[in-house]
């Protein structure tokens, strides 16, 4: 039997700990309809966090997102008072990967780095929103669209499937498939890649394509649950996708992560958000207590291996008395 | 692969004993609160109590919460003390949620207070077009929403209270008219408004037709998007468009005092050259308005706002009519006046 290193998988043990915690001390918590409203704030970030989990194996990150969820929910929504539904959604997916596209080309193909990239497209989607909708908000009536955002199916509310489904998917293609482990590769030495002949501006450019289309069914999600698009939605919404992706254990530097970690990351982080509103922790607090997760989850791997260092020199110390 | 399954058996047997602390514990508290001895030793108990607060007859009667707009503003931590007071007086416990301007903030904290089953949602909301969902949730759980400053277009409050701004732009133009009546000057104005919102586009549109109709002529309108360092810039345009214009009507008071400081900076007088006036009364208006640098400002009233939402809920509760300022959007507006050099030691 394979053994599981729980190290690696530290994120699902906190999240045990933290959700019996609070189902014992807290009986708002366990109501179905808050544990319903967790997930679903979880399923907004961790869609998102899941392309980021790609982007950040390869070494890389997205500031764009936020920007870019803006710039889709207005396209989409404009698109669907006229287009229908299906039609809207499907451009707004295209229209998400052509950002992607447009981010992972210069970062590709032009050498830019992609903190410079996405930080010039961060400023530019959110203005292009702008000047495509004069800074109005669209409303969204369309009661079956509303559904994706706040509807659920039997006990388990919609975007969460969505986030589920399509983490399965991104699993697959992380750990079965020959790209997935061409980006892992990608982040543990660019060099040792080009020189076994892999294609590294093409495995770069469609991780954004990726993030793109990630983003894009994010910002159906988000819009779908504020029931309307504007232009100053989601002005963090980086951050958090890119704190989830850490607080998974996947390393900034590149080469190592788990999808499946980043889906337990998203639903700590609501979980906590969520937590930190039930006790009504005052905003600037909470703001405090987010960064120091973001701090821990950032010292993680430090600890851990200040862990493993301790028990490799105790074992040492044993066999030394035997 | 065993430190797995020990780790798994240990997790289920604190969920275990922890659900048997909690209805334990539950069991006891409410024994406690029939004995009138409300203290208990455990936290368990404690949150337990507080939880099961809301049903029996406690020391407080419910939760009254308020979602706000963004509490780093003066205006809004007014109204929530408004609030506070009020909610406190009335037996309730008061809890409030900052919003940060931030809709998605908005939406999800306001969801958090809907599910923990208190008495009444007292709302600012940060986008008016999001709260859709905010109503739906809240009428499934019948809970009742009172607005606060800001309406929607959205039905599923209970009443809105809020400042009526045209009446408040009236305010400030008759407040001009009538001070500058006997002045020989250009009888230009100008306006610098904040962003594009509704507020604020009938504060100024209140201020231009009363201004208009008594012969006045407002010769530029800028936008001075809430900052006053903009605001300081749109003064400096505007006096070298029109050197003598009369009075410059800023739509909040940062904006003002700053306008005035271009004013003064530009080589002019404010207070004699220009009159400028500013909007709702802030703290740190009222040294300028004193030492009249700044004519006046129109003052809202969030305090009053805050104390009549938890009013209106508790006549609700009795089964008490509201009477509306306007039926069809549950609006009822609350007193605005205005400040100037020989009031402004009354409201400082």
């Amino acid at each position: 039997m394979k053994k599981i290193n729980i190290g690696k998988h530290a994120v699902v043990l906190i999240l045990i700990i933290f959700w019996i915690v609070m189902y014992a001390m807290s009986s708002s918590f366990r109501l179905g309809d808050n544990l319903k409203s967790i997930l679903r704030e979880a399923s907004m970030t961790g869609i998102a966090a899941l392309g980021m989990t790609f982007i950040i194996i390869m070494g890389d990150f997205d500031l764009s997102i936020g920007s870019m969820v803006a710039l889709l929910g207005i396209v989409m929504a404009g698109f669907m008072n006229s287009a229908g539904l299906i039609p809207s959604l499907v451009i707004v997916c295209a229209i998400g990967v052509v950002c992607g596209f447009i981010n992972g080309v210069i970062i590709a193909y032009f050498n830019v780095p992609a903190f410079i990239t996405t930080l010039g497209t961060y400023y530019s989607f959110r203005a292009m929103a702008y000047i495509l909708n004069d800074a109005n908000t669209i409303i969204c009536t369309n009661p079956v669209f509303l559904k994706i955002g706040s509807g659920s199916i039997g006990v388990i509310p919609v975007p969460f499937i969505i986030f589920i489904v399509l983490g399965v998917i991104g699993c697959i293609v992380l750990n079965r498939t020959v790209y997935g482990r061409n980006v892992r590769a990608l982040g543990n030495s660019e060099k040792a890649c080009k020189i076994s002949g892999i294609n590294t501006k093409k495995v770069k450019m469609l991780a954004f394509m990726l993030m793109g289309l990630c983003t894009a069914v994010s910002t159906m999600v988000i819009t779908a649950r504020q029931a309307c698009a504007s232009t100053d939605v989601a002005t963090n919404f980086h951050f958090d996708a890119i704190t989830v992706v850490v607080l998974g254990g996947t390393k900034l530097t590149g080469g190592e992560g788990s999808i499946f970690n980043t889906i337990i990351a998203a639903i700590l982080y609501a979980t906590i958000s969520n937590c930190l509103n039930l006790y009504h922790v005052d905003a600037k607090w909470q703001r405090i207590c987010m960064g120091l997760i973001l701090l821990m989850a950032f010292s993680f791997g430090f600890i851990q291996q200040l862990i493993v260092k301790m028990r490799e020199n105790s074992q040492k110390k044993i066999t030394q008395n035997a | 692969m065993k430190k797995v399954k020990k780790i798994l058996a240990a997790a289920i047997m604190m969920i275990f004993v922890f659900q048997m602390a909690a209805c334990g514990s539950s069991g006891e508290s409410a024994e406690n609160e029939a004995a009138q001895t409300p203290e208990a030793d455990s936290t368990e108990a404690d949150s337990a109590k507080t939880d099961s607060g809301s049903e029996s007859s406690g020391s407080s009667k419910g939760i009254i919460a308020y979602s706000c707009y963004n509490m780093s503003w003066e205006y809004y931590v007014t109204l929530a003390k408004g609030i506070k007071d009020a909610a406190e007086a009335a037996g309730y416990e008061y809890v409030e949620h900052d919003q940060q301007s931030d809709q998605s903030i908005m939406i999800q904290g306001c969801t958090d207070l809907l599910n923990q089953d208190i008495a009444c949602l007292i709302l600012t909301p940060a986008k008016p077009e999001a709260v859709a969902t905010i109503y739906e949730t809240a009428e499934a759980k019948g809970i009742p929403v009172v607005l606060t400053d800001i309406s929607t277009e959205a039905q599923g409050y209970l009443a809105c209270l809020k400042s009526d701004n045209y009446e408040g732009g009236v305010l400030a133009g008759n407040y001009v008219i009538d001070a500058l009546a006997e002045s020989d000057g250009s009888h230009k104005a100008a306006m610098i408004t904040v962003d594009p919102s509704n507020t604020n586009i009938s504060r100024s549109n209140g201020f231009k037709a009363t201004v208009e109709e008594a012969g006045w002529e407002v010769v530029s309108e800028l936008s001075g998007q809430s900052e006053p360092d903009v605001a300081y810039s749109c003064m400096q345009d505007i006096i070298t468009a029109h050197p003598d214009v009369e009075v410059v009507f800023c739509s909040n008071d940062p904006m003002a005092i700053s306008a005035s400081q271009a004013v003064s900076d530009a080589g002019l007088v404010p207070g004699e050259d220009v009159y400028i006036l500013g909007y709702d009364a802030q703290t740190n208006v009222f040294e300028p308005i004193k030492n009249k640098t700044v004519l006046g400002t129109v003052a809202q009233d969030p305090y009053g706002m805050g104390s009549g939402a938890v009013d209106i809920f508790m006549k609700n509760l009795n089964g008490e009519a509201i009477s509306y300022d306007e039926e069809d959007t549950k609006i009822i507006y609350t007193d605005q006046w205005i400040i100037d050099a020989a009031n402004a030691a009354e409201y400082e």
